[in-house]
């Protein structure tokens, strides 16, 4: 698999997560209730979805389960999938919710969890619901009979154009969101380019409508390249070359202005990173792949503390060091670590194929069926739109409209209220607020972001059993939160992003150890997730990005 | 009429996996109660007890343990020198966390004694546990003793590196919760890190020598009740191809009315002479102890040695002698912590923490020591419950404890937050599984925790202080 297709699977999942960080989210982070049964819900919702797009259960077969709407024409559509799910966890959230919100916070989070818990176990042993322990399988995710794509079909070209409009889309409106906090310069260069010039024009709406006219424009335009000539290379490398401008443009914003030293001590620490991993790869016997990598390891974070004791600088962009330190180790491994393999092998061609592959991330190299080019020094390339970037793109839409919604939703006086329950129940009450309805509110709305969020799941991971809702999800949900910042919407972006990144690394490094001991090495990987959770509780409470800070909240004192 | 199976045995399973909870629901309660902590971290407890038990049962199957072995019960020299280090450190790291190097040389004690004496006798009971252990395995008691004493000396770490951290910041409870739920997670992933997920099981010896012959104790053996116009039957028999009678005990009514008549007179004696004091034998216990006494020698006085021919009325109940032994062991350990907190400075000091912390560290009491015996008994009890919990259930697996998690917190506030109401929470709540399970027709065994979630979820509603609980 080339690099660029791990990094849409990584993205798969951090949308996935992120929407049931949001659920926990409201839950927690803006109406303080420990909910340990988060992944109910999110269970609940994975299965409402999967049972209305199947297709009828056939008796006599071996599976057994209860509706199963996947022939009725209109509400057996996953559209209709992903809002029964949604309604039904909210449903239930607010059912549970009823009993069970007046308790004090630790018999509240007792409670959820023997709920979560006993939701799994009647998942697992009536088999007449969802085919008992044994997987619910059978159903396909979306528009997935249209793929492998045809760019000759006005249906399938239109397909293309979608995720072009969705990519095109996301990627301008955070360029042009950027763009406001800095005048000039590469960033305004490139988000004029990127809007076609548009960015001129003051649009009703603001920036999000001009990004999404941008796109829409840039969609149709490919749309009519894909029928006229069938040229996907060429609409997926404007659209790599896009995404790798307002990448770098972002990059360079945000840490080139910072010191050299800091800058060069980042770079280094992300270096150190990758050789403390070696031995993984080079050892021979498994004793010495253990040691040398936990003691590299140690060294390196010895390193690293001991600076933060000696150096000032250091100890104030220790974040920083770590952010650039991690980048510059992604870095690597996407552009680099790919390229040994042929470059060892002295395969120039091959070299070209890879780097083409990771840089044009649009487009899905390789395999028999899609359009052919012959391309000088490489020889013959297939390129495709791969299902994983049409549900990519279906997922980040879902994932942002959730988002909008939610900020909207607490940056409201409802917002406000929930943000007071959580300081001081007593003094809201006080103003004839019931603290009792909104704290179910927040419950409903919570659990239903994590019945979407089993919705895409169903979809992404195209079957499901009981382990779908295991406990282990909800502490990771936890995490995110944490790592994110409480109450903080993009936080939670970015605690799924890097909770992720850590997951699809260490896979990776899994799979360097002998097989028997795969088990052991996940298992060992949950381990150091729970201890960075403790020094996160500890040192950093308020994540990375800070708790949540809403319009709505500040207190101007008149000057 | 054919013997079945009925509620009289659900009833006694009920008490076996009561007993198995009010282990884990003691260091709960305990924990709970003076050290403010829920602990989502105890079902692991309960876990780790388990799988430390399988390096002295069946050190043969565990990952990295293999040099150390000849077979798959028994170990080399190194395995045994290996075995009786472990032992004899955790021993000391118990004593340690008592107080630090002054505990170890005798500082703990009620009375005053001169360090050398101290140390002695503390590294004189590690070696002689030591060897018990390094001697004794495979054997499934001596296993036992030794996931105790590790749960022992590791337990306490959670209090002292991590809670002990966020009580000094003023963590909101809601925090401790989350830190405990994560803990809960490096212990349970920290264990499949080194056992990996496959289940296993405990080797238990199984036969005893037994009056003249030799007992199969891990075999279930049937006992019939046969009630009639005669009186009391009460016949045991082996299960099997064999299907032995091992023994036949019949009473006529009269003798029944006799029995419990003195009985009964005998409680009531007791209970007046004990009434009024405060010893570690109160009135109610000198009450139950002196009926069951009663009972127990009127049984064996007025045996008589045959069945009865035409019964009204019969039962079967189906168990084997180490599970009911387990209960024998659950009421020994609640015993002596009964002894501990009546009798011992140390457990006067915990019910006077318990009660008010600030009026203890008033008067003297050491609540460091406090909190650090508390969570030393959380791990000595919880790793008994576990090893129990992976015997009476036979299948041993990362979640085992944590599957006990609910019905523990069940018990526990069910019972109030207290060391005798979660001993009495327990025993409700594991009758209510066993029962319900029985009498709810078409329900199948895997709704046993949600039986205790039912339970714990009525608690909170109608009386969330308990039973004995409440000011």
């Amino acid at each position: 698999m080339a690099a660029a297709d791990i990094l849409v699977s990584f993205l798969l999942l951090v949308a996935i997560y992120s929407i049931l960080s949001f659920g926990l989210n409201i839950k927690f982070g803006h109406a303080g209730l420990l909910d340990f049964g988060h992944v109910a819900f999110f269970l609940v919702g994975a299965y409402a979805a999967a049972l209305v797009v199947i297709p009828p259960d056939t008796p006599g077969d071996f599976t057994r389960y209860v509706i199963g709407l996947g022939d009725v024409p209109v509400v057996g559509t996953w559209l209709i999938a992903v809002v029964v799910a949604a309604v039904v966890a909210g449903v239930i959230g607010g059912l549970v919710a009823l009993p069970t919100i007046r308790l004090r916070e630790d018999y509240l989070a007792i409670t959820l969890l023997g709920v979560s818990v006993i939701f799994q176990r009647v998942i697992q042993s009536e088999s007449w619901l969802a085919n008992g322990p044994d997987a619910l399988r059978g159903y396909s995710p979306p528009l997935q009979d249209l793929f492998p794509l045809e760019m000759g079909l006005v249906s399938d070209a239109l397909v293309v154009g979608i995720v072009v409009f969705v990519v095109w889309g996301v990627l301008s409106t955070v360029v042009l969101i950027q763009s406001r906090r800095s005048q000039g310069g590469s960033r305004t260069i490139v988000a004029r380019l990127g809007t076609l010039g548009l960015d001129r024009i003051a649009l009703p709406g603001g920036r999000t409508t001009t990004a999404l006219l941008a796109a829409g424009m840039v969609a149709l335009a490919s749309v009519g390249l894909l029928l006229a000539t069938g040229g996907l290379l060429i609409v997926g490398a404007v659209v790599s070359v896009y995404g790798w401008a307002v990448l770098f443009v972002e990059l360079y914003q945000r840490y080139g202005g910072l010191p050299r030293r800091t800058l060069a001590a980042g770079t280094a620490l992300g270096t150190g990173l990758l050789v403390a991993l070696l031995p993984l790869p080079l050892a021979g016997s498994l004793w010495l792949q253990v040691v040398g990598t936990l003691g590299l390891l140690a060294g390196l974070i010895g390193v690293y503390y001991h600076s933060l004791q000696r150096a000032d600088w250091a100890r104030e962009a220790k974040l920083t060091l770590v952010a650039i330190g991690g980048l510059w180790f992604v870095g690597i491994w996407y552009f680099l670590l790919p390229v040994l393999g042929p470059l060892g092998d002295g395969d120039l061609g091959g070299v070209i194929a890879t780097l083409l592959a990771n840089l044009v991330w649009f487009v899905q190299f390789g395999g028999d069926v899609g359009v052919s080019y012959a391309i000088a020094l490489v020889g013959d390339v297939t390129v495709k739109l791969g299902y994983a970037r049409f549900q990519l793109a279906l997922f980040v839409a879902v994932m942002l409209a959730a988002y909008v919604v939610l900020e909207s939703a607490v940056n409201s006086p409802f917002g406000r209220v929930l943000r007071a329950i959580r300081n001081d129940e007593a003094v809201v009450q006080s103003l004839g607020k019931n603290p009792f309805v909104y704290k179910t509110q927040a419950m409903i709305i919570g659990s239903a972001l994590a019945g979407v969020a089993g919705a895409l799941w169903a979809m992404y991971s195209q079957g499901l059993t009981f382990r779908t809702g295991e406990p282990r999800i909800t502490f990771i949900a936890l995490l995110i939160v944490f790592i994110g910042g409480l109450g903080n919407n993009r936080g939670m972006v970015l605690g799924a992003a890097v909770f992720w990144a850590f997951q699809q690394a260490t896979s990776q490094l899994a799979g360097y150890f002998p097989t028997g001991l795969r088990e052991n090495v996940l298992a060992f990987r949950l381990v150091v997730i729970g201890v960075l959770f403790l020094l996160i509780l500890y040192y950093r409470p308020e994540g990375l990005l800070g708790r949540g800070r809403y319009e709505a909240d500040t207190e101007v004192d008149s000057s | 009429m054919v013997a079945e199976t009925g509620l009289l045995n659900a009833v006694l399973t009920g008490i076996v996996t009561g007993s198995v909870i009010a282990l884990g629901a003691i260091g709960l309660a305990l924990v709970y109660d003076i050290a403010d902590v829920p602990n989502f971290a105890h079902g692991d407890i309960l876990t780790l007890g388990a799988y430390v038990a399988l390096l002295v049962n069946v050190p043969g199957t565990v990952p990295g343990f293999g040099p150390l072995t000849a077979g798959p019960r028994s170990l080399t020299a190194a395995g045994q020198a290996v075995l009786f280090v472990l032992t004899a450190v955790s021993v000391l790291a118990i004593v340690y966390h008592l107080g630090g190097r002054r505990a170890l040389a005798g500082g703990w004690w009620g009375i005053d004694v001169s360090p050398p004496v101290g140390l002695g006798v503390h590294a004189g009971v590690a070696v002689a546990l030591g060897a018990l252990v390094a001697f004794g395995a495979p054997s499934f008691l001596v296993a036992l003793v030794f996931a105790t004493l590790v749960a022992g000396a590791l337990i306490p770490v959670m209090e002292s590196r991590v809670f002990r951290k966020f009580r000094a910041r003023e963590a909101s409870l809601a925090m401790m919760l989350i830190v405990s739920l994560a803990l809960s997670f490096i212990l349970r992933y920290g264990i499949q890190t080194v056992f990996g997920g496959q289940i296993r099981r405990y080797q238990v010896d199984s036969t005893i020598p037994f009056g003249g012959g030799v007992l199969d104790i891990t075999q279930a053996k049937n006992v019939d009740l046969a009630l009639g116009t005669g009186g009391l039957s009460v016949a045991v028999r082996e299960t099997g191809n064999a299907a032995t009678q091992l023994l036949a005990l019949r009473y006529g009514w009269l003798e029944i009315l006799a029995i419990l008549t003195v009985a009964a007179l005998i409680g009531v004696a007791g209970y007046r002479r004990r009434q009024g004091t405060a010893a570690v034998i109160g009135p109610r216990l000198a009450a139950s102890v002196g009926a069951l006494g009663a009972i127990g020698v009127g049984g064996v006085v007025f045996a008589g040695g045959s069945t009865l021919a035409d019964p009204a009325f019969i039962t079967r109940v189906d168990s084997s002698p180490l599970k009911l032994a387990t209960i024998g062991v659950a009421l020994l350990m609640m015993t002596l912590l009964h002894y501990l907190l009546r009798a011992t400075t140390l457990g006067k000091a915990m019910r006077a923490t318990s009660d008010n912390r600030d009026l203890a560290m008033i008067r003297g009491i050491n609540t460091r020591r406090v909190m650090m015996s508390v969570w030393i008994i959380a791990g000595l009890f919880g790793a008994v419950g576990g090893v129990l919990l992976g015997f009476v259930f036979a299948n041993i697996t990362i979640n085992l404890g944590f599957n006990l998690l609910i019905p523990m917190f069940a018990g526990v506030i069910l019972g109030g937050i207290s060391v005798y109401g979660a001993i009495l929470g327990s025993y409700i709540v594991g009758l209510a599984m066993e029962v319900g399970i029985y009498a709810i027709p078409g329900l199948d065994t895997t709704y046993r925790m949600p039986v205790a979630f039912v339970v714990l979820l009525l608690v909170l509603l109608i009386k969330p202080e308990g039973i004995t609980g409440g000011n």
